[in-house]
């Protein structure tokens, strides 16, 4: 019978460690693509993804199912990378070269191959501002952004992360999008 | 024409998260309103334009970084841990503090309790023996303790000072000095 993560997680309580290789398998994925996108290193996102995992087993004899789990974990992710970005455990936003990192060859394997050079270096480029425009946004509108358009979750979930009320949480999405509507209105209208 | 789109309500409308009645009334508006359409329809497009900020996989080698991780890096404490090594602790501090009390007072100069000799004490402080005094004496217990001490009745030049029966402690002291 299909348990939710957060039976899962009470197994792992228990002391069942299959319950975390089952967690970590199914959220591996997710919370590397977050915590990357908030800070931007391929190398320094499976670091602190590892963290997010270290602290969710570590954390397992106080865990209490009040809230759904991805809140849980989602919480701990945001925590970990903004810490990180505080700490100045990598470039700050604005002094990330991003050439450096279009040069990255995950990031170039992962963007969808065109059939030319020239059309990679377009997809790349398309990237970059789409990229530039979500880091642009206020800390908690892009957290706001990456955890509903990039991780799906829904506004139950993401509203205890960001601390606010779900209605606060829809005008927060609306200005955020609102924003990213101006600034890649031509992206919009120029599909590759 | 019904009122435009609230900001609070395009969000769900695109996530399908609204009711059927909401749904309908904003499908209705969006039917007769070309500004609110144009928006949503920009709204859309936007997100799929998001789609293409792919992120980086994890590597092969992430369960394994996540094992090692937790296998090199002990487990902290529990907090309820902490609390059971208080006692310990208070224990250890109680003996520190002995040792510490105990070693001050072996390599003090002056006594603990006298900061002058008795000689310059008695030019500073006159004792003055009231008339009750051998009466509450006795009925004290210092004057007995100077009686049973053999050393302090024999020294007769000590006992000529009356007042020592009413100081045992300052007496003693001053025995030492002599």
């Amino acid at each position: 019978m299909a348990k939710t993560d957060e039976e899962w997680m009470l197994r792992l309580q228990a002391g069942d460690d299959h319950a975390f290789d089952h967690l970590l398998g199914k959220y591996r994925a997710p919370v590397v693509h977050f915590v990357y996108r908030l800070v931007r290193e391929p190398a320094l996102a499976e670091e602190l993804a590892q963290e997010v995992f270290l602290r969710v087993f570590r954390a397992r004899r106080n865990y209490r199912p009040r809230a759904k789990f991805t809140t849980w974990l989602f919480r701990i992710a945001t925590n970990v990378a903004l810490n990180a970005l505080r700490d100045g455990r990598m470039r700050r936003w604005g002094e990330t070269s991003i050439d450096a990192e279009d040069a990255d060859p995950q990031v170039a394997q992962l963007s969808v191959p065109g059939p030319t050079a020239e059309q990679r270096l377009l997809e790349a480029e398309r990237a970059r501002q789409i990229r530039a425009a979500v880091e642009s946004l206020p800390e908690k509108q892009r957290l706001a952004v990456l955890l509903h358009k990039y991780q799906d979750l829904d506004y139950a979930e993401i509203a205890p992360i960001l601390e606010c009320s779900e209605s606060a949480l829809k005008s927060l999405l609306f200005r955020a999008y609102e924003a990213l509507r101006v600034k890649l209105r031509p992206l919009a209208g120029a599909q590759p | 024409m019904s009122k435009h789109l609230k900001e609070a309500e395009i969000i769900p409308y695109l996530d399908a998260r609204l009711s059927d009645a909401e749904r309908q009334r904003l499908d209705r508006h969006l039917a007769d309103c070309s500004a609110c359409r144009t928006q949503m329809a920009e709204f859309r497009a936007l997100l799929g334009v998001l789609e293409e900020w792919k992120a980086v996989e994890p590597s092969p080698a992430f369960d394994a970084a996540v094992r090692e991780r937790l296998r090199a890096q002990p487990e902290p404490l529990p907090r309820w841990a902490w609390l059971r090594l208080r006692p310990a602790w208070g224990a250890a501090l109680v003996v520190l503090v002995m040792v510490a009390v105990g070693l001050w007072q072996l390599t003090s100069p002056v006594p603990l309790q006298e900061q002058g000799s008795a000689p310059e004490r008695a030019q500073v402080e006159p004792t003055v023996v009231p008339d009750t005094a051998p009466e509450t004496a006795s009925a004290e217990g210092d004057s007995l303790e100077l009686l049973d001490d053999p050393v302090l009745l024999e020294n007769y030049e000590l006992l000529a000072e009356f007042d020592v029966l009413f100081e045992p402690v300052q007496a003693n002291n001053k025995k030492d000095q002599l």
